[in-house]
């Protein structure tokens, strides 16, 4: 009797307690779940090429179908209060780099803000992504610029001679073959990619004047391909502050008013395993022009232009 | 002993002698009752929390997935830890152990009165409070754990411990063994640098 005399009572202060959790379990436990406020950061290395990129055992890297993912990670994690984009690239192609874009500014109208740290690099693609964040912090020698577009192709149809190969297509029209290595392009076929690489210049150059609030014309005048340093494209209004990724996370946080220091979260980093077994995290232009020149050589022709 | 209630008290206040009991009686339906309100009332306090948050629409797959997490573990645990004891010389059932081994889920039920005294404490203390409970639901149910494979298994309190923590010593050398292995084979890859 007197056991659950003793184990009744304590029974009732368990019920006691649940009940006075109702009341005061709500406010702490909410503080808790919620941590403390968060300030994501996401890493665009080496170029930005579209889908998967290169898929490992454990993870994929390089490309944007990763980045984006890491992008709606944090949107909807609603402890990150803003996100600071690393990026360190000399550009990718231009489907890549818009989409990308275009999901940074989504992340943007939630109000989430996005502010972007430059290190080493971040020319032509990469500008394209700073450009759709709310501010850009550069160093100030970072490499940045080479705003434009261009479509490589290379000519072999000399080394194919030499070495006796000689292509046959039977083609469904005229065009189906452009850009094909094995031949000289035609004057009408130069005219349609020039009109291609416009069109997509005058996106680039649309995504820039918007992003930057600069007057199209003078974009175009900055926009003819050349490079600056980070100081030289704070003075043309390409950038707007000179500093490090500490600077633009110290930004960020004043941006969103954290008081005191807030966590830092990085998306997609690695873990040993990851390393050891993972995909390789980004692309090189070394990389991509070995998987094109492979491709070329193993497969029939196909037209698949590449821009960056 | 006898009554469910009377076997809490014991398990409360003479753990040892409970556990052998619990382990010879082979008393699951009790322990199976112990666990589920081991897993309900924390269950209840973390539902307190987050009630009109936006997280509440993954609450009951959370719950369902810690509970059946937790059975599982519970019975895959006593089946490790019946044939560690048995290697360590113990002369109990399984099910015995098992049935002890449910009575360890108790000092979850502390988590929630505990919990709401943090909950009134300072903020300076009230994180240092909710750490100083985990802490303590832990080590009380470490011990609950050794006095079941003590009572079911009639083993002395450090070969108890030895049993408890065998699987983690042998999971820890597995690793060892695995590094050593991996260690051994990366020099023969063609690394390009």
């Amino acid at each position: 009797m007197f056991k659950r005399s003793v184990v009744l009572v304590l029974i009732g202060l368990i019920g006691i307690s649940m009940l006075g959790a109702l009341f005061i379990g709500p406010k702490v436990k909410q503080s808790k779940l919620a941590g403390r406020d968060k300030i994501a950061i996401i890493y665009v290395d080496g170029m930005i090429v579209g889908g998967r990129g290169q898929v490992g055992l454990f993870s994929e890297g390089g490309g944007t179908d990763a980045l984006i993912r890491q992008l709606h990670a944090a949107r909807d994690d609603q402890s990150v209060k803003a996100i600071v984009l690393r990026i360190n690239s000399p550009g990718g192609t231009v489907p890549a780099s818009q989409e990308v874009g275009e999901e940074l500014k989504k992340v943007r109208e939630l109000g989430k803000p996005v502010i972007t740290s430059m290190a080493d690099m971040a020319a032509s693609g990469g500008y394209w992504l700073a450009a759709c964040t709310d501010k850009i912090y550069a160093n100030p020698s970072t490499i940045t610029g080479s705003l434009g577009v261009y479509m490589p192709y290379s000519n072999w149809e000399e080394l194919y001679k030499k070495i006796g190969v000689r292509q046959e297509k039977i083609k469904s029209g005229p065009h189906k073959d452009i850009l094909s290595p094995d031949r000289q392009l035609t004057e009408e076929e130069r005219a349609i990619i020039q009109v291609m690489v416009d069109d997509m210049y005058n996106q680039f150059v649309e995504v820039i004047a918007e992003g930057r609030h600069l007057d199209q014309a003078k974009v175009r005048q900055l926009a003819d391909g050349r490079i600056y340093t980070g100081r030289q494209a704070k003075e043309a209004g390409l950038v707007d502050e000179l500093g490090n990724m500490y600077d633009a996370i110290d930004g960020a946080t004043a941006m969103v008013g954290i008081k005191g220091k807030p966590e830092i979260v990085e998306y997609g980093k690695q873990n040993a395993l990851e390393a050891l077994l993972g995909a390789q995290d980004s692309h090189t232009p070394e990389q991509l022009m070995l998987k094109q020149l492979k491709d070329i050589l193993s497969s029939g022709p196909v037209a698949a232009p590449q821009s960056y | 002993m006898g009554s469910f209630l009377e076997t809490i008290y014991d398990v409360l206040f003479k753990p040892k002698a409970a556990m052998e009991y619990i382990a010879e009686k082979k008393l699951t339906g009790q322990a199976l009752t112990m666990f589920t309100i081991g897993m309900l009332v924390p269950v209840w306090a973390v539902y307190t929390g987050i009630k009109g948050t936006p997280a509440i629409p993954v609450f009951g797959g959370m719950f369902a997935l810690h509970f059946f997490g937790s059975l599982a573990f519970w019975i895959l645990g006593a089946a490790v830890l019946n044939f560690f004891a048995e290697l360590a010389g113990g002369r109990g059932t399984a099910v015995g152990l098992f049935a002890a081994m449910g009575f360890s889920h108790l000092p979850r039920v502390a988590v929630i009165p505990l919990g709401v005294i943090a909950a009134l404490l300072p903020d300076g203390l009230r994180g240092l409070a909710f750490g100083a409970i985990g802490l303590l639901v832990v080590i009380w149910t470490m011990a609950l754990n050794v006095a079941a494979i003590r009572g079911a298994h009639g083993l002395s309190a450090l070969v108890a411990i030895l049993v408890l923590f065998a699987p983690i010593l042998a999971m820890f050398g597995a690793v060892i063994a695995a590094i050593v292995f991996v260690g051994s084979a990366i020099p023969q890859i063609p690394f390009n640098l």
